[in-house]
Formats: structure tokens, C-alpha cells, sequence
């Protein structure tokens, strides 16, 4: 004996078939978006950061031209306390009298600065040498110390 | 023996109906397709142009005289000089030299003198020849990056 079954869609089985399939792809869509944007956010995040970089940069390097051009004026036969006053007129700029250097800071709105410390040499003129250029954080995150429980192992 | 028989009872308002609602989610979709594609491409055009600027920028930096700048830059295809001096390098939509000109990425050199060295002001930029398909923001400048070097003529070296 033969056993019939029927298999209907019946009536608006399409219809469910096809806005299943077209949600399917609306979240889809949606989600390649949602990708996407995210990567650009990342990518303009960065952007941001190494402009800002590039920006202080660029105002350390101005601050180097406005010591080096004091220094080029500055008469060799002039006494160290006289040069150290002059230099510490720039604005920002702090002077080490003990080791003959100078010391200034750049910011950024990234959280990021630049330190400089320039030493003050002299051989028929003055003029300056880096010691150190230096890239960091302002601010540093605090982390709080958590103290975790771990297996010693058997003896 | 079993047998089984597909009954499809499908009624014509139903058919168009269903094709009704995915043309139009479709044109929807499409368009979030589009939009998607082209923001990746946005953002995967920013992480290059942000390599390729940096990289030169870095170039530019290690240099110790105007001179060297110059003679770097004649790497460059186009030159325009006058007050301000500028450079522009293309790229194709792959991002590969000397193949087209989808991108250009242009570097402004404008030299100041003081008594003591000489200041470079720099401003490098990458630019897309057209605007992005499905995106109305954003313009056709992809990164930028302005900063300065400065170039003594005494000193300025770095200390051991």
C-alpha cells in the first residue's frame, strides 16, 4: 500500500520564506557596516594621535631654533651666568646650571609629550647638542594590585 | 511505498507581494552594502596614506641638511616650485607607484632662514583624484600632517 504525504508552503509560506531571507540579509548589511565604520574610527583614532605627534614635534623643533638662535648671539667671551639667564627666558625652558643643559617639555592634547634636554657646548661659538628627545604619556594608567590565589602544586 | 508530493499553493498576490518586499529592502541593502564597502575601503585608504606620509615624514626627520630633503624629494614625480615647494608622488587604487593616479600624496616645503639654522615648515597629504561612491562626507583629502625641522648650522647633533 502506498503511504502519500503532502508537503505544503500553503498559503503565505512565501511570504514568511522571503522576509526571512530578506532580514537575513538586512543584518547582514547592517553588521558589514557596523565592521567597517569601527575600522574607520580606528583609522581616524590613529590619525589623530600621530597628527597630534607630528604637532608637537614641530613645536620642540621650533623651541631648538629659539635656543640655537640665543646661543649664535651670544658672545664667546661671555660668562656662563649671563648665558644661563638668557636662555632661561624662552618660555617653558628650564636650565640645569650644575651640568650646562637645558630641559623643556611639548604637550599634546593626546596625552602625549615630548622632553628635551639639550647640553650647551662651546668650542669657537656655542651651540647645542640633544641629549636626550624623548616621547611619553602625561598621564599614566593606575592600576590597582589584585592579589590572586594560584595553585602551588602538589609536593 | 512512500511518496511524497510537494503542493505548492502559491497565489499570484503573494508572488508579487514577495517580490515587492525584496526590491525594496533590496534597494535598502544595496545601498548598506555600498556604504560598507566603501567606508572599509575609506578606512583601509587612511591606514596606508598614515604609513606612506609617516614613513616619509621620518625620512625627512633623520636628515641633517636642507640639502638631503631636496635631493629626497626629487624622488617625487611632480615639482612645483615658488615660495612654497611642491611635491606630489600618485598611486594607482591599489596603492602602487608610477601606475595611475587614484591617490596623490603631496608634500608643501616652505623654508624659513634665521640667524642661526634653517626652520622647514612640512606639510605632507594624500588626496583621492575622486570622491567615494555611497559616502557624501568625508571630502577627497584621505590624512594630513603638518610639523617642522629644524636644521642648525652649528651643532644640533645628537650626544652619545
Amino acid at each position: 500500500m502506498e503511504n502519500r504525504t503532502n508537503v505544503s508552503a500553503g498559503m503565505g509560506g512565501t511570504l514568511i520564506i522571503t522576509v526571512f531571507v530578506v532580514l537575513c540579509l538586512m543584518i547582514f548589511a547592517a553588521l558589514s557596516f557596523v565592521t567597517a565604520y569601527s575600522d574607520l574610527k580606528l583609522s581616524k583614532k590613529a590619525q589623530e594621535i600621530t597628527a597630534d605627534y607630528y604637532y608637537i614635534h614641530g613645536k620642540a623643533e621650533e623651541k631648538l631654533s629659539e635656543i640655537s638662535d640665543i646661543l649664535y648671539d651670544i658672545d664667546i667671551n661671555e660668562d656662563k651666568d649671563s648665558i644661563l639667564r638668557k636662555l632661561s627666558v624662552i618660555d617653558g625652558v628650564s636650565v640645569d646650571e650644575e651640568n650646562s643643559s637645558l630641559l623643556y617639555e611639548v604637550s599634546g592634547e593626546k596625552n602625549q609629550k615630548i622632553s628635551v634636554t639639550l647640553n650647551i657646548l662651546k668650542t669657537d661659538r656655542f651651540y647645542y647638542e640633544i641629549e636626550a628627545w624623548n616621547l611619553s604619556n602625561i598621564e599614566l594608567p593606575v592600576y590597582e594590585d589584585e592579589i590572586i590565589d594560584i595553585w602551588e602544586g602538589i609536593e | 511505498m512512500n511518496k511524497v508530493t510537494l503542493n505548492s499553493k502559491v497565489s499570484l498576490l503573494e508572488i508579487i507581494l514577495s517580490v515587492l518586499i525584496f526590491a525594496a529592502a533590496g534597494i535598502i541593502m544595496l545601498n548598506c552594502f555600498g556604504i560598507a564597502r566603501f567606508t572599509q575601503i575609506r578606512a583601509n585608504d587612511k591606514a596606508i596614506a598614515g604609513a606612506i606620509i609617516q614613513s616619509d615624514f621620518e625620512i625627512i626627520k633623520s636628515f641633517s641638511s636642507t640639502d638631503e630633503i631636496y635631493e629626497f624629494l626629487n624622488s617625487y614625480e611632480t615639482k612645483e616650485s615658488g615660495v612654497i615647494n611642491t611635491y606630489t608622488k600618485y598611486y594607482d587604487k591599489n596603492w602602487i607607484q608610477e601606475s595611475g593616479n587614484e591617490y596623490a600624496v603631496t608634500i608643501m616645503i616652505d623654508l624659513e632662514r634665521s640667524s642661526s639654522g634653517e626652520m622647514v615648515n612640512i606639510n605632507i597629504f594624500a588626496e583621492k583624484e575622486k570622491p567615494y561612491p555611497f559616502i557624501k562626507t568625508g571630502g577627497q583629502q584621505i590624512y594630513s600632517i603638518e610639523s617642522k625641522k629644524f636644521f642648525p648650522f652649528f651643532g644640533g647633533k645628537y650626544g652619545e
